[in-house]
C-alpha cells in the first residue's frame, strides 16, 4: 500500500522543518509508520504550541531521532500495510459500504454473497442467501407457524413488521431481537464476500428495519468479534462451508453446546448438508449453528467427509469418497483475489480476521 | 407486549439500579441501554460484561450442557460498591443476548433484584 519510492522523499521532506516534529508525542514517534502519517499534520499542530512541557522542551535539542526512523522505515516497507484507518476494510464490499455510509447514503448495496441496507448512512438491515432471515428465525423457533408467516407476507405486504406486531403474532422485543440476529447473520456473510459485482440500489427498502440502526463501524466491529469468537472455539474455517458428517466416536473433550442442540445437529449432519443448510433445516441462525459446529469439531464430533481431513484414513482408502473431492473442493476454495497473500489459507484467514477484530476495537 | 425500551425502563425500576443494558454476547454490542454505564460508558461496560458472558456460555463447566435447559441463567459479581447482575434472555431463537444490570450495593437487595431481572428477561421475549 505504501510504495517505497514515495517513502524516501516524504522522509527527507519531513526532516528539515525541525520545530514541528517535537510536538508529535513520543509514543507515536516510536512507530515509524505513525511518524510518516503524522508528520504532514505536525506543522499546524506544532504552531498552536499548546502541547504541554515535556514534548516541547525535549524536542528542539534533538533533531537526531528522524534519520534512524528513516532507516528503519526502509526495512519495514515490504510489510503489506493497508490504507490507514481505525478499521481498514478487508473486502471490496466493506470498502464500498464504508464509503456509502460516509456519504450518508440510503439504499441497499448488493453483492453476489449478500446485501446491506443503509438509511442515512446507518445500517438498518442485512441479508444473505446463506444467512437466516427473520422469517426463518421465527418459524424455525416455532414462534409462528409457516402458514401464519406466509399469510403475514400477503396481508402485511409493504408493512410486514407493523402487521406482525399489530396482529399480536410477535412481541416488540422479540421482533427487534430477531431483526438484530438476522441483520448480523446477513452482514457476516455479506461483508466477507470475496470480490464480485457490486450494485447499489438507492430505491431498495427492506421489509425489516432495526429500531436502533448501527453505524458501519459498529457493524464491522460486531462481525469481527463474532468471527474471533468462532476462531477461539476452533481456529479453522474449513467446516463453515463444507458438507458435514457426525464423526460417530466419543467426544475428545466436553463441549458447552446444550445437549438438545448437539443431538439435533449431529443427527442432521448426514455428509451432504453444509452448516448454513443445517441452520435452515433446524430453524437456527447461521451464526449459532457455526458456533455449535466449531465447538463440536473441536471435540471431534463433526468432520467434513473430504480426504483433506487428515485424521480420517478410512475415506481415503475407499474409492467412492475419493471421487467426491474434485466436485466439493471448488465450492470450498475462495476465488483468487489480487492479493499478495493467500486468503484461502486458514491460518492466513485467521490472522486477517484477528487483525480486523483488533482494528475494530 | 413490551419492547426493549420498556423492559429496560422496568429494569431501572428495580431498587438500587444504576444502569442496565441489553447486550449481544457474540459481539459485545449494547442493543439498548438505560441509566448510567460503568464510568458513564455503556459501550465499555457491555464489552466487559460480554467477556464474562462468554466465559460462562463457552465453557462446559458453567454452561451445564447436559441439563437440557438453556446454557446459563445468571452471572453475579459483587464488589465493594456494586452488584453486577447478568441475566441471559431465554429467546426461542439464537438471539444470544443478556441483560446487564448494575446495582448500588448500599440500597439494592440482590435476591430481589435477581428475581425481578429474571421476570424482565422473560417478558422481553414473550408476547
Amino acid at each position: 500500500m505504501w510504495p517505497t519510492d514515495t517513502l524516501a522523499p516524504t522522509a527527507t521532506a519531513v526532516v528539515p522543518p525541525v520545530p514541528p516534529a517535537p510536538s508529535v508525542p513520543p509514543l507515536l514517534v516510536a512507530s515509524p509508520v505513525s511518524v510518516r502519517q503524522l508528520a504532514p499534520a505536525a506543522g499546524p499542530f506544532g504552531r498552536t504550541a499548546e502541547v504541554p512541557g515535556p514534548y516541547l522542551t525535549a524536542g528542539p535539542a534533538e533533531p537526531a531521532p528522524a534519520p534512524p526512523a528513516a532507516r528503519r522505515r526502509a526495512h519495514a516497507a515490504p510489510l503489506p500495510r493497508r490504507r490507514r484507518s481505525s478499521c481498514a476494510p478487508a473486502t471490496t464490499f466493506e470498502a464500498a459500504l464504508t464509503d456509502l455510509a460516509a456519504d450518508g447514503s440510503t439504499g441497499a448495496l448488493h453483492g453476489p454473497g449478500g446485501a446491506v441496507h443503509l438509511a442515512g448512512g446507518l445500517v438498518v438491515h442485512a441479508e444473505a442467501p446463506a444467512a437466516a432471515t427473520v422469517g426463518h428465525l421465527l418459524t424455525g423457533a416455532g414462534r409462528i407457524t409457516a402458514r401464519a408467516w406466509e399469510d403475514s407476507l400477503l396481508l402485511g405486504a409493504g408493512r410486514l413488521a407493523e402487521y406482525l406486531l399489530d396482529s399480536g403474532l410477535v412481541g416488540a422485543g422479540e421482533l427487534e431481537l430477531a431483526r438484530m440476529a438476522a441483520t448480523l447473520d446477513g452482514a457476516q456473510e455479506a461483508l466477507a464476500q470475496p470480490d464480485g459485482e457490486l450494485r447499489f440500489d438507492p430505491a431498495a427498502r427492506p421489509a425489516f428495519r432495526l429500531d436502533r440502526p448501527l453505524s458501519v463501524l459498529e457493524l464491522r466491529g460486531a462481525v469481527g468479534h463474532r468471527r474471533s469468537l468462532l476462531d477461539a472455539c476452533w481456529p479453522s474455517a474449513a467446516l463453515d462451508r463444507a458438507p458435514l458428517r457426525a464423526a460417530g466416536g466419543a467426544p475428545t473433550r466436553r463441549t458447552a453446546v446444550p445437549r438438545h442442540r448437539r443431538q439435533a445437529l449431529l443427527a442432521a449432519a448426514d455428509g451432504t448438508r453444509t452448516a448454513p443448510e443445517l441452520a435452515r433445516l433446524l430453524g437456527r441462525s447461521t451464526y449459532g449453528t457455526l458456533l455449535d459446529v466449531r465447538q463440536l469439531a473441536a471435540a471431534g464430533l463433526l468432520t467434513a467427509p473430504r480426504p483433506a481431513a487428515v485424521p480420517d484414513p478410512p475415506p481415503a482408502a475407499d474409492p467412492p469418497p475419493a471421487a467426491v473431492p474434485p466436485a466439493a473442493l471448488p465450492d470450498v476454495l475462495l476465488p483468487p483475489a489480487p492479493r499478495s497473500y493467500d486468503s484461502s489459507d486458514p491460518e492466513v484467514g485467521l490472522l486477517l480476521r484477528l487483525r480486523a477484530a483488533l482494528e475494530a476495537l | 407486549m413490551p419492547g426493549i425500551e420498556e423492559c429496560l425502563a422496568e429494569a431501572m425500576g428495580i431498587t438500587g439500579a444504576l444502569g442496565v443494558s441489553l447486550v449481544d454476547w457474540t459481539n459485545g454490542l449494547a442493543i439498548g441501554t438505560a441509566g448510567l454505564g460503568p464510568d458513564g460508558d455503556h459501550e465499555v461496560g457491555a464489552a466487559d460484561a460480554t467477556e464474562l458472558a462468554r466465559a460462562v456460555t463457552q465453557t462446559p463447566s458453567f454452561a451445564d450442557p447436559d441439563s437440557g435447559a438453556p446454557p446459563a441463567e445468571d452471572v453475579i459479581v459483587t464488589s465493594a460498591g456494586h452488584y453486577h447482575l447478568l441475566r441471559f434472555v431465554p429467546a426461542p431463537f439464537d438471539a444470544n443476548v443478556f441483560l446487564y444490570l448494575r446495582l448500588d450495593r448500599d440500597t439494592a437487595n440482590l435476591a430481589m433484584a435477581r428475581l425481578r431481572l429474571a421476570a424482565v428477561a422473560e417478558r422481553l421475549v414473550l408476547s
